[in-house]
Order: C-alpha cells, then sequence, then structure tokens
C-alpha cells in the first residue's frame, strides 16, 4: 500500500510533474524532430547518390563514344567496372542486340529495370541507361550501367542508428536535467515551505532565511519575511494598544500590575520599598460635562504629559480609566521621597491650563500606599492607596499617606457609594415635601420636595449624608433625575385629588449645567400633563456662577416654558452678583436659612432686611428659609417678608402625611394661637 | 429441357474473351515498356524545334534566342517521376543539384529560374499565353491537351 502512494505522491510532486511533463514533450517533439532530421538526412544521401550516378553516367558515356574506334566494348566496360561504384555495364545496339555484357564477380543480378528514384526497385542497384552517340550525333547504343546502392543505404542507416543515439542521449540527458531543475526548485520550495511554516506556528522573532538561487522563490521568500516583519510590527502594535492607554499614551491597568510585580520583585531582593500613588483629579466631570469631552480629553493629555515630566524615568505613570492615574516609584529609599513626589506633582498641576481658549487649574488628590508595609500585592496596594486618595479628596489636603485607620472610614464610604446607586435604581430614596406659607394671608402656596434615603441599616439619612457623595461620584444626575420626576409624579397625583399645590425641586450646579437637563424636564411634565409653573426650580448662588452664561441660556428657555425658578440658599455667596440676577428669569429669592435662624443677631437681620428690600426693588418676591422661631416668623411679617417655610410652620412631612395636613380646615398658619393650626 | 447459350456460341465467347486479354495485356505491356518525353509549344508559337543540348541549357538558366525572341522554359512539376526522367535523361543532374544549379546562375548572372507549375491547367495557359514558352511531357499526354503540340522528341525508352 505503502508504494502507490510513495509514486502518486511523487507524480504529483513537482519533480514529478516536471518529469511527466517532459516526457510528454519529447514524446510528442522528439519523432518529429527525429523523423524530420533523418529525412533531410536521407535525401541528402540520396541527391549526392543520384547526382554521383547521373553524372558518371554521363561522363562514361562520353568517353565510350570517344574511345570506341580505339578500344573494344570489353576493354570499355572492364574500365569503367574499375571505378568500384558500377558493378553491371551492359552496351545494346539500336537493333537491340548486347554487345557486352559483364558484372562484378559474376553475382547473380536481376533484370536491367532502369531506375529514376533512389531504391526504386529494392535491389539496392540502381540501373541507368545513357544514349551513346558519336561525334555526329548519330545513335550508336545504350550504354547501361548498374551502381551499388549498398553503400549509401548503409550510410543512411548509420545515420539513422547515430540519429537514434543522439535522441537517446538527449533524451537522458534531458530528464536528468529535468530532474535536477526540479529537485533544485523543489529544495528552494521546502524551504519556503519551512519558513511558512514558521510563520504560521507563530515563530515570528527568528528572521526567516531561505536560501536558493531560483529568483521567483527569493522575492517570495522576501515577501513572507516582510509579512513575519509586519506581523511582529502589528504584534508589537497590538500589544503597545493592549497595555496602553490610547488616549494618553501612557500604560494601563495592565501595564501598572505587571510593573508593580516587578517592581516588587527588584525592591524584595533589594530590600528596598515600593510607592504606589493613586490619583484622581477633583472636578473634571464638571468640565468634562461643562466643556465637553472633547476638552476633557485634552485635559487628561496634558496632564499626563506634566505629569510624566515631575517623574523620573524609572517610574511607571498608568492611567487606570476616567481621571485616574496611577504612579509605581520603584526602589524607594524612604516615604518621604514619595511625599516629595506627590508634592512635585501637585506644584505642576498647579499650572494654569490652556485648552481650547480656556485657561483654568485642576487639582489632584493623591494618595500613597508602600510596598510591603501597606499591602504585599498589587490589589491590596491599590485599594489601600485608593482609600488614602478618597481621604485626600475629602480632606481636600492634596496627598494622603495611607494609614490603617482610614480603613473602615474609606471602606464605608465606598459601601455607600454602591448603596446610593442601588437605591436610586430601586426607588429606595423617598421625598419629604415642607409646605411655603404666604406671610400676609397664611395660606400653602406651595412645597419644596425634600430628599430622604431610607437606608437599610443606617435609617432615614438626610441629604447631608449622601449629596456630597452624590455629586463627587456623579450619581447627582440619576439622583436629580428621580427627585423630578419623583417630585411631579406626586404634584399630578395631588392636583388629580384637587389640591392645587406648585412642588420645588432643588438643582445641584452639576445638574444645571446637564446638557440634557431642559428635555428631561420638558418630557417629564408633558408625559405627566402638568402645566410648567406648577414646577418650581430653586437654583443656589453657587450653581448661577459656576457658569453664568449656560445658566442664563438654561434659565431662559426654561422659563420660557413656564417653569418658576428661585435663588435657593441666597446670601452664601458672592453679592457680587446680584446685578446679574437682575438679568435672570428669576421669580423669587429664598433667603439661606442661616440668616433667618440667626435673626436674633442684628448683622442677620439686617441681611434678611436689605435682602427682602432688594428682592422687592427688583420686583421679585421673598422667601425666608428656616423659620424656626415665633419670633422669627413675627420679624419677617414685620420686615414685608412674602412667604416662610421651616419646621416652626410644619416639619417636612411625606406625600400622603401632607395630604391629610393639607385637608385640615382652613387656618392661618402663621397664628399659632388659632386652635386649628396648633394641630 | 436445357436453357442458355448454345455450346458455339459459348465456345466462341470463351475465345473473345481470351483474345481480349491477351491483346489488353500486351497493349499494357507495350504502354508500360515504352514512353517517350518530348518538348511542347502552343500551336500559335513559332519556336523551332530545339536539340537536346539546347533544351538541357534552356532549362539550366541560360538564354537561348530563336528567330529573334528569347525562348522561355517552363518547368511541368506536376508529375515527380516525369520531372525525374527530365532531369536524368535531359539535364543529366538530379532534383536538388539542378535546384542548386538554378539558384547558382541566377545569383550570378542574375535573371529568372524557370518558372514551375504542379497544376496542370496552369501550365497550359502559361504555355498558351507565351509563344516563345515550352515546356515538357509525355507525349502521349501531350496529345489530348488541345492547343499545344509536339516540339521534339527529347527521350523515349522503357520505364516502369
Amino acid at each position: 500500500m505503502a508504494r502507490p502512494n510513495r509514486v502518486k505522491a511523487f507524480l504529483t510532486s513537482l519533480t514529478g510533474r516536471l518529469i511527466l511533463g517532459m516526457l510528454a514533450i519529447h514524446a510528442l517533439l522528439l519523432p518529429l524532430l527525429f523523423g524530420g532530421v533523418m529525412f533531410f538526412i536521407k535525401e541528402g544521401y540520396q541527391t549526392q547518390f543520384i547526382q554521383h550516378v547521373r553524372s558518371n553516367s554521363q561522363l562514361l558515356a562520353a568517353l565510350f563514344t570517344e574511345e570506341m574506334a580505339q578500344k573494344s566494348p570489353e576493354e570499355m566496360v572492364s574500365d569503367a567496372l574499375q571505378s568500384g561504384q558500377v558493378i553491371f555495364a551492359q552496351i545494346m545496339t539500336p537493333d537491340g542486340q548486347t554487345v557486352n555484357l559483364k558484372n562484378i564477380d559474376n553475382a547473380e543480378l536481376g533484370e536491367f529495370k532502369e531506375d529514376f528514384f533512389f531504391g526504386q526497385h529494392g535491389d539496392m542497384v540502381y540501373d541507368i541507361s545513357v544514349t551513346l552517340q558519336d561525334k555526329d550525333g548519330n545513335v550508336k547504343g545504350t550504354l547501361r550501367l548498374g551502381y551499388d546502392e549498398g553503400p549509401t543505404q548503409e550510410q543512411i542507416k548509420t545515420a539513422y542508428r547515430r540519429g537514434l543515439y543522439l535522441v537517446l542521449a538527449y533524451g537522458l540527458l534531458s530528464l536528468i536535467l529535468v530532474t535536477f531543475s526540479g529537485w533544485q526548485i523543489t529544495q528552494s520550495l521546502r524551504r519556503l515551505r519551512d519558513a511558512a511554516h514558521q510563520v504560521v506556528a507563530g515563530e515570528i522573532t527568528k528572521q526567516l532565511d531561505v536560501p536558493t538561487n531560483i529568483s521567483e522563490v527569493t522575492s517570495l521568500g522576501q515577501d513572507l519575511e516582510r509579512m513575519r516583519w509586519k506581523l511582529v510590527h502589528q504584534g508589537e502594535l497590538l500589544e503597545h494598544q493592549a497595555l496602553h492607554d490610547s488616549l494618553t499614551g501612557l500604560p494601563n491597568r495592565t501595564l501598572l500590575h505587571d510593573r508593580m510585580q516587578h517592581a516588587f520583585v527588584t525592591a524584595q531582593r533589594l530590600g528596598k520599598t515600593v510607592a504606589l500613588l493613586m490619583m484622581d483629579l477633583d472636578r473634571f466631570k464638571e468640565v468634562n460635562d461643562t466643556l465637553g469631552h472633547h476638552v476633557g480629553d485634552l485635559l487628561l493629555q496634558q496632564i499626563a504629559l506634566r505629569m510624566r515630566g515631575a517623574l523620573r524615568e524609572s517610574d511607571t505613570i498608568a492611567r487606570l480609566g476616567g481621571d485616574e492615574f496611577a504612579v509605581v516609584l520603584p526602589s524607594v529609599e524612604n516615604p518621604e521621597q514619595a511625599v516629595y513626589t506627590a508634592r512635585k506633582i501637585l506644584t505642576t498641576l498647579e499650572q494654569p491650563l490652556n485648552l481650547d481658549g480656556h485657561s483654568f487649574t485642576i487639582g489632584v488628590s493623591i494618595g500613597i500606599a508602600f510596598f510591603p508595609e501597606h499591602g504585599e500585592d498589587n490589589d491590596t496596594l491599590m485599594r489601600h492607596a485608593d482609600l488614602s486618595m478618597y481621604y485626600a479628596k475629602r480632606t481636600q489636603s492634596g496627598y494622603s499617606v495611607y494609614n490603617p485607620t482610614l480603613d473602615q472610614q474609606g471602606l464605608n464610604e465606598i459601601t455607600l457609594i454602591g448603596e446610593l446607586r442601588h437605591a436610586i435604581q430601586h426607588n429606595e430614596l423617598i421625598l419629604h415635601y415642607q409646605p411655603k406659607v404666604d406671610l400676609k394671608n397664611g395660606r400653602v402656596t406651595g412645597v419644596e420636595a425634600l430628599v430622604r434615603w431610607q437606608h437599610p441599616r443606617q435609617g432615614l439619612l438626610l441629604p447631608e449624608h449622601f449629596l456630597q457623595l452624590a455629586e463627587r461620584t456623579g450619581l447627582i444626575h440619576p439622583l436629580t433625575s428621580w427627585v423630578l420626576n419623583e417630585a411631579l409624579r406626586t404634584c399630578q397625583s395631588w392636583h388629580q385629588a384637587d389640591i392645587k399645590l406648585p412642588v420645588a425641586v432643588n438643582l445641584s450646579p452639576a445638574s444645571l449645567q446637564h446638557e440634557q437637563l431642559f428635555e428631561q424636564i420638558n418630557h417629564a411634565l408633558q408625559s405627566l400633563n402638568i402645566p410648567p409653573s406648577w414646577l418650581e426650580l430653586e437654583i443656589t448662588e453657587a450653581a448661577i456662577l459656576a457658569d453664568p452664561r449656560l445658566t442664563q441660556v438654561v434659565l431662559g428657555r426654561l422659563s420660557d416654558l413656564g417653569v418658576q425658578i428661585s435663588i435657593d440658599d441666597y446670601g452664601t455667596a458672592s453679592f457680587a452678583s446680584l446685578a446679574y440676577f437682575n438679568k435672570l428669569p428669576i421669580q423669587r429669592i429664598n433667603i439661606d436659612k442661616s440668616f433667618v435662624i440667626e435673626m436674633s443677631d442684628e448683622t442677620n437681620a439686617v441681611i434678611v432686611c436689605s435682602a427682602i428690600n432688594l428682592a422687592h426693588n427688583m420686583k421679585r418676591t421673598v422667601s425666608a428659609e428656616g423659620v424656626e422661631h415665633p419670633d422669627t416668623l413675627k420679624k419677617l411679617k414685620e420686615l414685608g417678608c412674602d412667604i416662610a417655610q421651616g419646621n416652626y410652620l410644619c416639619e417636612p412631612l411625606a406625600a400622603n402625611e401632607l395630604i391629610g395636613w393639607l385637608q385640615q380646615p382652613y387656618r392661618d398658619l402663621t397664628d399659632k394661637s388659632s386652635p386649628l393650626a396648633q394641630n | 429441357m436445357e436453357c442458355g447459350i448454345p455450346v458455339t456460341a459459348r465456345r466462341l465467347l470463351c475465345t473473345f474473351w481470351f483474345v481480349y486479354g491477351l491483346l489488353a495485356l500486351a497493349g499494357h505491356s507495350a504502354f508500360a515498356a515504352e514512353r517517350s518525353l518530348v518538348l511542347v509549344r502552343s500551336e500559335q508559337a513559332t519556336v523551332p524545334p530545339l536539340t537536346e543540348q539546347e533544351v538541357r541549357k534552356l532549362f539550366l538558366g541560360e538564354a537561348l534566342i530563336k528567330n529573334g525572341q528569347r525562348v522561355q522554359a517552363l518547368r511541368n512539376g506536376t508529375s515527380p517521376f516525369l520531372y525525374e526522367v527530365f532531369l536524368q535523361k535531359i539535364v543529366f543532374m538530379s532534383a536538388r543539384n539542378y535546384e542548386r544549379q538554378l539558384l547558382s546562375r541566377v545569383f550570378r548572372l542574375g535573371g529568372q529560374r524557370p518558372p514551375a507549375y504542379e497544376d496542370l491547367n496552369e501550365l497550359i495557359a502559361a504555355l498558351k499565353s507565351n509563344p516563345a514558352a515550352v515546356t515538357f511531357m509525355w507525349e502521349d499526354e501531350a496529345k489530348t491537351i488541345p492547343g499545344i503540340k509536339v516540339s521534339t522528341q527529347l527521350w523515349q525508352g522503357p520505364i516502369e
């Protein structure tokens, strides 16, 4: 079974096919070539023979005519036979008589039959007759001659034989040459195949070598080498992409882990320390949201450049994602060295950045942890550096070195972030509503929606426990969205119950600058079929001052829609913006409760009075928050304040409690002496 | 009752076929044995009869003037055997040597080789169109072709 397979393999191989092809071509061409050459050789020999015979017979005839008088016919025939080629001679008289007859060795010759072609009669004798004439042209007889064709036939046969030998030699030589060439090509192709296998097997680091003198194979080998080189290059590129951040070109988390691992091993061997600095930009999200992702990306690139400039060649800086960076300082002599580097980074970033026409500074919070003191593996060290970074951010200290006491605090915060996200997604937040009372007639003019979190372990949490966290982590947007929708849904249900109360919702600075705010509010109002005037948005001064231009545009659109807008916590920010407020579509000013609560203090009372007068001069109504004492209420009435809100009047209530509270018979809420009001 | 040809008539018929067969055989033998090679020209031609020597020179490409006009030789290639007999008996050369001689003469002295015709009709047409043209053919064949006539007998002899 093996032999037929080997034969088949050989016949299908290049060498086999070349040999078969050569044999096929020669099988067709050689007979033609051989036949053609032999034909011309034979023709040449025959022509030569015939020419000789014809001229020789003419010569003999001429000689016979001249010697007829001196010699007897026998003598003449004898002379003719001396040439050796003439084996038969005969003279015929005109009357048909044979004058003489002689042949060599008295050989038995056939009957004289004149030939006109070589080998015509197959008797190996070329018979020719020539007329004998005298000088006067009279016919004296006919000379019949027989020439031996044998030697010529022998010559032709020899030529045939030699030709055949030549053809066989040629065929053999061709076979050897074709086999050798096939073997050479096959060898080159085999080397090429091995090189291709090397590439396929992924062994692309070693340069390909295809030694051959066949230009086509050399070219293919070069192409293969180019392909290998491109694969190597592509592999390096992919590796770079896999291990680096595409935006900044810095190593990514994967490479950071690798570098950390290397640094740990080296540090262990040398008895040194590795410092890990985790960094997070302050207010980056705001930059991204307000100036767009393009500016955010530019910012990250510039910061990456600056930070790289502040580090040594041996240090590794990586971008972990978003605005998170990490620096590995291998072989740190002492903790101060890492602190020094952190300070250097902070100093570097203090210089204003110029991005797309905007010039601003951005802060960074750095958490530092050391190997092996704070962790002996990547995850632990990163977690600890992360916690110290959160601490630095919360305390706004710029940097912080990990301290085991931070652990629980940081852990709590991280847990809280996850829980808040879960609470927003699963409606675990609740809204309480605090009424706003008209100080002129004591009636409720609206309510302010105040968010609470019914925490599974910590109980009911007030906004101050989680709002900052939400703002820092970007959860403020889904939180605001939830509050808006929930407040409007409640407002709608009240209106269906014929309780017509507008609802006020607080907007954070980040929410005000959210590009989808207008669409979101408009969509909520339309989908719940609520007139826009039933919604009041309370915006802090700080929110307005963060981006006055954008605020003006957004508030303008909302006001045009019909939404009521008020300044919240008025007085806590710069008064320099008062003139600017006049340009904004604001209906009301809410005086911050810090002034209202402490109105017993003269300074605060003056501020409240000034604020009321200023608002009235600007044709705005005034609301005082934080009314917790009857004297405060009395004073506000005296000062001409329009609306009051505070625990003295009514504490924030859940929606159903508020309905019950509101459905009581009418009373002047500002007059606590009224018996109804005491309920 | 016997039907058929009477015995006397049968004998006569056998005798007839026997004599006819003998005559046919004899006629055939005579025809095969003797053939005559002749020089022919058009009936309107004015070329006088030529000697064997003159024919040889003419067909070897030499100029031959007769009655003030140049005689034109036309080679008859319609039958290889006829051509070979003509070359053997008149030119005394093999076909290859004859061609070589003609070429040699043309190259040395100029002029043209005698035109050769392999189609009999074309040969006859060329012969009739040129009154100074001559060619060679078997005498018995020439006699069957109208418009041409035998000028000279070149050779006669037994052939197979």
